[in-house]
């Protein structure tokens, strides 16, 4: 025992040591944020129209603070800067929070870096639901319309998400039966899907089905924004509360019981927030793949495995990759616009693979 | 009595892993579960720790039933220390995993409080200068410390340990008993481990718990436990028992009896021949 | 953090979407102004997905999102009218000189759209599928009409309505009377010929195999020009037939949609006829033993050129009925009066 005593650091100093870790996440946290905001502000003055940063901020203050009436723009550079680039950004950030958290929450939870928040089957199905209402016009409500499509994907989602939990009741809740059944949903989902396109009448119909699963932020409008940021912030802050719980979770189901905590109720409790979260993200985006999968890595490295600190990094994470790459993505090849998911890819898994490579930690054994 | 095993029955599905377990144990008091594999140690330990719930019978912890109280409760009560240190291959600091320890005070926050708890056990432990590595860095030894830091973290009056030396070296074997041993008695912490080593079970302990098939053999002090007739019993092995200088049993196997495999079967592989 | 820090984000949450809904909430009562009342002359019509549509006359501006779209403005003399074009949209020549807002009706730059104040986006269907889009450029008060060029049953509307709204109603019923003169040519020919007097037609698209079911503008296009499409009962738009099946059949005569790549090229009109020649399935098919297979340019079938498309293969089908019709001459003769005459090499081979 006493040949351990090689350490010089007394009680104090192993205090100090922590707290000052925890001040170095807060300002990781920090700038991310602070860099969302930059990044918003650059994205909101570039676009295939005219109005760059002045008109931007003109639009903007001219909205908000109507009493002030500041200097006058153009209806046309209005209607760009306020319904068409600032919901953009907005959503951009508030799809890329929701996905990356969903994503670090169940990698965490299921104690496997390799899922993503689609683990559940959720894609496939929402996939399917839009499939089904844009070629067959068959949905849970009447009348085709863009809602058609929205509340075909979030229900089919939710239900992907059921059947996974229902199969997980048979065979017992488990990282490993979690996984496999959604998986196994998710090809049952997937084929479907490539039933559909086989059979769909009209040519259109599939294009406009295989565009929708390349996701993309172009439908974002101050209507999905009041729908999505308020699911999405109240399903993160739930997560964030799950944080000790998930740190637990992941250390082992055992560990886990023997510190009070149900690991089943955890994956069950996590498994319909980051659900809801995912869901109604792409029941309006579409499938925007990778920023699930590599912003909580990124953040892993970041700010570490505490739940606490890596599901809110993982969400700023999110936010500002999507966000940069949608703007990429609509500047790139103006005046058409790459889909989002493209460019998250093309971008995202080169970063991931360089700090991947550059580290000598292993992520796994 | 600080722990009562009154009559514990456990089966996993139609396998009956625990049969009618009686046994108690005192404040500050070491006992060890010895036993062939699979008899029954890890269950029991696990039922001690409401992980799994038996089917008859009960555990009292201070005089409380363990099925009457919740998860939260049990866990500052009842530390545990899994065989496998890392089951996970995520990459938490030592300090993180210690601190989870305090997962049944914590509600969201790290308070003050519970950072000291942390630092003093560290400390106490003589792995302070580990806090801030990855603990799936560390060697066998130098984790094994860390999940006895994070059961310790929980404050408990009971410390579960489930073969704490099975991936250690010799020297890590000693440091770590030595260590359980001195926490029992200065802190009176009542320890059940499950050991399967019998000299090291011998030496570091005041009572043995000799399990077989599910139900307990012998119990008692080591000498009265480990001797040659139980040990041909239970494990099948014929052995030499010893008495150390402070009268504690020391065992050394001869050989296996009526080991099928060195006796009737003859065997047809010719190694010099087989590449 | 502690619990009181969670209370106070959710509280912060709350009132952020608050003033979110509340910004939301006055922005539905702006708004784009609403220019005009009286003395505003409007149209209002169908177009080819079953909205009605109204369209505030003069129409000066129009952005146009199909490239059989464009050519028909062309073809009205309307072409100067266009601002700006989707990036298929490259006949005739002069259209290159336009700005590409769109790589297809499907993705619309909104923005630079918005940006040119149109008064008329003209798309084809694929938009409706965008309805984020079609919304946002609706909500602008631009009117938006969506059209199909290779719907041959509506295309004669569509050229009416176009000359309506582009106030050009002479020219529009110029291109209508050349349309109904061959159709009725066509028609007045074909109808005493005998059901086994028609030859059967096997006709592949984009890929192999696949070809035009019921409901489609192929199918028409041969029933209308005397043949009998072997895919003619089958419930589906764009079937992919089995092998066995057009091989059954034995069809007397085959015709194959040049792919994009080919178009123009004779080499490839040739290599693609070769193609099917030697493909082993329909070895033993009358179709190929006679050498009767025959590559198309899909431009034939669409807008105001279809009934070039029709007098090719009525010339095909029945070659002693329309001995005197001479297509390809007829094509070029369109092209130099409506677009000014820049002939692709080839459209339609081998000649009938």
């Amino acid at each position: 025992m006493r040949a351990q005593c090689m350490s010089t650091k007394t009680v104090e100093d192993l205090k100090q040591m922590y707290r000052k870790g925890v001040k170095r996440k807060v300002l990781v946290l920090l700038s991310l944020f602070f860099s969302i905001i930059v990044a918003a502000l650059i994205s909101i003055s570039l676009g295939a129209g005219s109005p760059r940063f002045k008109e931007a901020v003109e639009v903007i203050l001219s909205k908000v603070f109507p009493f002030l009436k500041i200097g006058s723009v153009s209806e046309t550079v209005q209607v760009i800067v306020w319904d068409l680039r600032l919901p953009r950004v907005l959503l951009a950030v508030v799809a890329g929070a929701g996905l990356a958290a969903s994503g670090a929450t169940m990698q965490g939870v299921l104690r496997n870096p390799l899922v993503s928040s689609y683990i559940l089957g959720v894609s496939a199905a929402a996939g399917f639901g839009a499939a089904l209402a844009t070629v067959f016009k068959i949905g849970i409500i009447v009348g085709y319309g863009k809602y058609l499509i929205i509340t075909n994907a979030f229900a089919f989602s939710m239900l992907s998400m059921l059947m996974v939990y229902g199969i997980a009741r048979l065979r017992g809740i488990t990282s490993e039966t979690i996984i496999l059944a959604g998986v196994a949903v998710g090809y049952l989902f997937s084929a479907l899907l490539s039933l559909i396109q086989y059979v769909a009448p009209e040519h259109e119909a599939v294009r406009a089905i295989v565009f929708w699963l390349m996701g993309g932020l172009h439908v974002a409008t101050w209507e999905s924004i009041t729908v999505v940021s308020p699911i999405v912030l109240l399903t993160v802050i739930l997560m964030v509360q799950q944080a000790w719980n998930i740190n637990v979770t992941c250390m082992g189901e055992d560990v886990a019981m023997s510190l009070g905590v149900n690991p089943k109720r955890v994956i069950v409790v996590t498994m319909v927030l980051e659900s809801l979260a995912t869901a109604t993200v792409i029941a309006f985006t579409g499938v925007i793949g990778f920023v699930c999968l590599i912003s909580p890595h990124i953040s892993r490295m970041l700010i570490g495995t505490d739940h606490r600190f890596l599901i809110p990094c993982s969400a700023l994470m999110g936010g500002l990759l999507l966000l940069c790459s949608d703007t990429v993505g609509r500047l790139i090849l103006m005046p058409a616009e790459v889909p989002v998911g493209i460019i998250t890819a093309l971008l995202g898994v080169p970063f991931f693979l360089f700090i991947l490579l550059s580290r000598k930690r292993k992520m796994w054994q | 009595m600080k722990l009562v095993i009154q009559n514990v029955t456990f089966s996993y599905k139609s396998i009956q892993a625990l049969k009618d377990v009686c046994f108690e144990l005192k404040k500050g008091e070491i006992v060890s579960l010895v036993g062939p594999n699979g008899s029954g140690k890890t269950t029991l330990l696990k039922c001690i720790d409401g992980i799994l719930k038996p089917q008859g019978g009960s555990v009292f912890i201070d005089g409380k039933r363990v099925s009457d109280m919740g998860l939260n409760e049990i866990s500052k009560l009842v530390g545990f220390v899994p065989q496998n240190a890392s089951s996970t291959s995520f990459p938490f600091t030592v300090f993180d995993v210690v601190l989870a320890g305090r997962k049944p005070y914590i509600g969201w926050s790290v308070k003050d409080e519970d950072v000291t708890v942390v630092t003093d056990i560290l400390n106490y432990m003589g792995i302070g200068h580990l806090a801030t590595r990855y603990f799936n860095e560390l060697s066998g030894g130098e984790q094994q410390k860390v999940i006895i830091a994070r059961a310790l973290a929980q404050l408990p009056q009971v410390l579960l340990l489930d073969e704490p030396t099975s991936h250690l070296d010799i020297r890590h074997q000693l440091e770590t008993l030595q260590m359980i041993h001195r926490l029992c008695k200065e802190m009176g912490l009542s320890v059940v481990a499950a050991m399967h080593d019998l000299n090291l079970a011998c030496r570091f302990s005041d009572k043995i718990i000799m399990l077989k098939d599910g139900y307990i053999f012998a119990a008692g002090a080591p000498k009265e436990v480990v001797t040659v007739e139980n040990i041909m019993a239970v494990f099948g092995v014929k052995a030499h028992v010893s008495l150390t200088g402070e009268g504690k049993p020391q065992v050394v196997p001869i050989e296996p009896v009526n080991a099928k495999s060195l006796q009737e079967i003859p065997c047809k592989i010719n190694y010099a021949q087989a590449k | 953090m502690g619990r009181k820090s969670i209370m106070a984000i959710v509280v912060v949450a709350i009132a952020a979407i608050a003033i979110a809904g509340a910004i939301y909430v006055l922005n539905l009562q702006g708004g784009p102004s609403q220019t005009g009342g009286q003395g505003v002359k409007s149209v209002t019509l169908t177009d080819g997905t079953g909205r009605n549509v109204t369209v505030k006359l003069p129409v000066k501006k129009i952005i146009s999102l199909n490239s059989g779209i464009t050519e028909l403005l062309y073809a009205l003399q309307c072409g100067d009218r266009i601002i700006a074009r989707d990036r298929n949209s490259n006949f005739p020549r002069a259209v290159l000189d336009k700005p590409v807002v769109a790589g297809s009706s499907y993705d619309p730059n909104v923005e630079l759209i918005l940006q040119m104040s149109p008064d008329l986006v003209l798309a084809d269907n694929m938009l409706f599928y965008n309805q984020e889009a079609l919304g946002k450029i609706e909500g602008a008060g631009i009117a938006v009409i969506m059209e199909n060029v290779s719907n041959v049953t509506r295309i004669k509307t569509v050229i009416a309505n176009l000359g309506r709204i582009l106030e050009c109603e002479d020219k529009a019923n110029e291109i209508i009377g050349f349309i109904e003169k061959y159709e009725r040519l066509v028609q007045e020919r074909v109808k005493g010929v005998p059901e086994s007097g028609k030859p059967l037609v096997y006709i592949e698209w984009w890929a192999p195999w696949q070809s035009f079911g019921i409901g489609s503008a192929g199918n028409k296009i041969i029933y209308d020009a005397g043949g009998i499409n072997i895919a003619g009962e089958i419930n589906k738009r764009a079937p992919i037939l089995s092998p066995e099946f057009v091989v059954d059949k034995n069809p007397d005569i085959i015709l194959r949609m040049a792919p994009a790549d080919a178009v123009g090229n004779l080499t490839a009109f040739e290599a693609v006829r070769n193609e099917i020649l030697s493909r082993p399935e329909l070895r033993g098919v009358k179709a190929v033993k006679n050498g009767k297979v025959y590559v198309y340019d899909p431009v034939i079938l669409e807008g105001l050129r279809y009934p070039i498309g029709l007098l090719y293969w009525a010339k095909c089908f029945h070659p002693n009925l329309f001995a005197d019709i001479n297509p390809e001459a007829l094509h070029a003769q369109l092209i130099q009066k409506y677009f000014g005459g820049e002939s692709r090499e080839v459209y339609f081979y081998p000649t009938p």
